[in-house]
């Protein structure tokens, strides 16, 4: 599981890492059943605080991206195929309401919006 | 989550300096940082829980024991490490070790062999020949070799190079992945302890301002800084301190939050660091 | 406190050698020049009396070893026990390692011989036992500063009775009395017959004398902040 730290991003560090392990689950990086490290040691190879690891590990854990078990770690929880379309669809949602922001504060319109849009699509492969 | 400590109205007074109430809890299988300006008090709350001084009143309980009653039994479990560590300056690692082996139930001594491998040190030299960084691995492999559960240690880093610094840190969090250890620590080196503490106790004039998760500090707290005296220092919630010069005003305040909302785009309001939490709270002015 | 006796050896041990070495000299002149079993006697207590909690206390303050001790799993109590039982055991040494040298030694003026009997080790102990007991409890409190408080006190009780003295003028007068009883009970105690009475009479003294020392050291080290 890979994972990296930027200290001068504005996010949180927990959100960090919520973000960078939700990505690789719903990529399919990160398997149903497969172990993450403890929280301590994640702790220590990132050299952040324990309690930072264990938020974001409680926060993965209650929007059901992965489950804990007492006394043998965490895993990747069981991915639901619903759910997990429903999760990818926000995770794209959250960045086009980014997007949506962005584009009325600088006085861009719907139109130039959409249009920017399917280029970028087209562009991208 | 037990206390690996417990603090509770502290006081001690000397001929120009006192502490003053002291309260808090070091919760264990985590590091807390202790900081404060020099003289703030950290040593004599270090050496209070040692009590190598002796209180005026409060209560101390480590591992819930109180610390004067069960004095034997708190302190072999504690591994303590002084600023400088003093020893007589003619002995061998080794000799010191086997002197003070005995009096730790828990001492391995294939542990301390291995610790001192692992910290490049030699059991055959003598300590007038080791460097200030390499006594203070020394004392840590001491403290480590009896299976302390708590580590307590008076400004470890104060005088280390950073290659020093970055190893002694590297040692704690290696520690502390057993969640039953917990290490306490004075510094007034705060970029040590934003990188390996997991709580922070700030202690000024013999009083502490506060005892909390770092993270939970370092993203509430911050500082606002105005350019065109558009902004008051009473205009900023959770104000403690700031520093006004004619142009400029910085403020520290412990509600980052409230802060950007009241005060929106025309100030910069960015998070504190440790360091300048404790400049504004023991230089900063507090009122208009 | 076995295991802080051994620490202590073990921190002190090289110390030990040298300061035996150095006192050897002292002895070889004494036992050269002193033709007074007494005297040398005397002299012997008085230097190990002196010269050992002195001798200890400059090495733990050197070092500050004292916080180190503190901090190890062991009572305030049991520290002053060892610091008296190792006190002890070096002056012990100290005199028997005099006595040892003078015997030993082909120009030795007296006959160690005559001093080797119960009644006189016993006042040589009781002897260490008085001086050392005085000094402890100031080096146990303020480390080597003890040692500068103990000798200006000793200086200005010595002003005081000196003033006293003037002031008193010539002619019988309380401090001579004083003076002359403690000459004679000195007197009395190194020339009295060693009846058994006599013997457990100084055994008791030796108990008491280093009972008290301990006791008030006891009661300042538990105040000691380090």
């Amino acid at each position: 599981m890979k994972i990296v730290i930027s200290n001068s991003s504005p996010d949180p560090i927990y959100e960090q890492i919520t973000r960078q392990v939700k990505a690789q689950i719903i990529s399919a990086d990160l398997r149903e059943g497969d172990p993450l490290p403890s929280i301590r040691k994640l702790a220590q190879d990132l050299q952040i605080s324990v309690i930072t690891t264990k938020r974001a590990y409680e926060e993965l854990e209650k929007e059901g991206f992965i489950d804990t078990v007492e006394g043998k770690g965490s895993f990747v929880a069981m991915q639901n195929k619903e759910l997990l379309r429903e999760k990818k669809m926000k995770l794209v949602e959250d960045k086009l309401s980014g997007a949506v922001d962005e584009a009325k504060l600088l006085g861009i319109g719907l139109a130039e919006l959409k249009e920017m849009l399917v280029l970028l699509y087209k562009e991208r492969g | 989550m037990d206390n690996a400590i417990e603090i509770l109205g502290l006081r001690k007074a000397y001929k120009r300096f006192a502490l003053d109430d002291v309260t808090f809890n070091v919760p264990q299988g985590y590091v807390m940082g202790l900081i404060g300006p020099n003289g703030a008090g950290k040593t004599t709350v270090i050496k209070l829980i040692m009590n190598l001084i002796r209180r005026n009143a409060g209560e101390v309980r480590v591992f819930g024991l109180d610390n004067l009653r069960h004095e034997r039994e708190v302190k072999a479990r504690i591994g303590f490490v002084y600023d400088v560590p003093r020893f007589p300056e003619d002995l061998r690692l080794g000799q010191i070790a086997s002197a003070l082996a005995p009096f730790y139930p828990k001492w391995d001594g294939g542990r301390f062999l291995a610790l001192l491998d692992e910290f490049e040190l030699s059991s055959r030299t003598v300590i007038k020949k080791l460097s200030h960084g390499m006594k203070m691995k020394f004392a840590l492999a001491l403290a480590l070799a009896h299976d302390a559960d708590l580590i307590l240690m008076d400004e470890p880093t104060a005088g280390l190079d950073p290659v020093f610094r970055f190893e002694l840190l590297e040692k704690l969090r290696a520690f502390i992945q057993d969640e039953r250890k917990t290490v306490l620590f004075s510094s007034h080196i705060t970029s040590d302890l934003e990188r390996v503490a997991d709580f922070i106790t700030f202690i000024h004039k013999g009083r502490i301002v506060f005892s909390a998760g770092k993270d939970a500090i370092l993203e509430s707290w911050g500082v606002v800084r105005a350019s065109d005296g558009s902004v008051r220092p009473d205009d900023i919630p959770g104000l403690r301190g700031y520093k006004q010069s004619e142009f400029s005003l910085e403020a520290l305040t412990s509600d980052i939050a409230a802060a950007r909302k009241r005060l929106g785009g025309s100030t910069a309001c960015d998070k504190a660091s440790l360091e300048d939490i404790m400049f504004f709270v023991s230089r900063g002015e507090t009122h208009a | 406190m076995l295991k802080l006796l051994r620490m202590e050896y073990l921190l002190n041990r090289r110390q030990i050698l040298i300061v035996l070495a150095i006192f050897s000299v002292y002895f070889l002149y004494m036992a050269y020049r002193i033709d007074s079993p007494r005297v040398f006697l005397v002299s012997l207590c008085l230097m190990m009396g002196l010269a050992v909690p002195f001798g200890f206390v400059g090495r733990e303050d050197k070092f500050k070893t004292a916080a180190l001790v503190c901090s190890l799993p062991v009572r305030r109590t049991t520290i002053v026990l060892a610091k008296y039982a190792i006190s002890g055991m070096a002056m012990g040494l100290g005199l028997a390692y005099g006595l040892l040298l003078a015997a030993a030694l082909p120009f030795t003026k007296i006959s160690v011989v005559e001093i080797l009997t119960v009644k006189s080790i016993l006042i040589a102990l009781l002897l260490v036992s008085v001086l050392s007991g005085f000094i402890h409890p100031f080096t146990i409190r303020f480390g080597l500063a003890g040692i500068i408080i103990f000798l200006v006190s000793s200086q200005l009780l010595g002003i005081v009775a000196l003033v006293l003295a003037q002031f008193l003028g010539r002619g019988p007068n309380p401090l001579r009395s004083a003076i002359a009883a403690v000459e004679k009970g000195l007197r009395t105690m190194l020339y009295h017959e060693a009846t058994p009475g006599f013997l457990v009479l100084l055994a008791a003294a030796i108990i008491t004398v280093n009972a008290a020392s301990f006791l008030v050291s006891r009661a300042l080290y538990a105040r000691r902040d380090l």
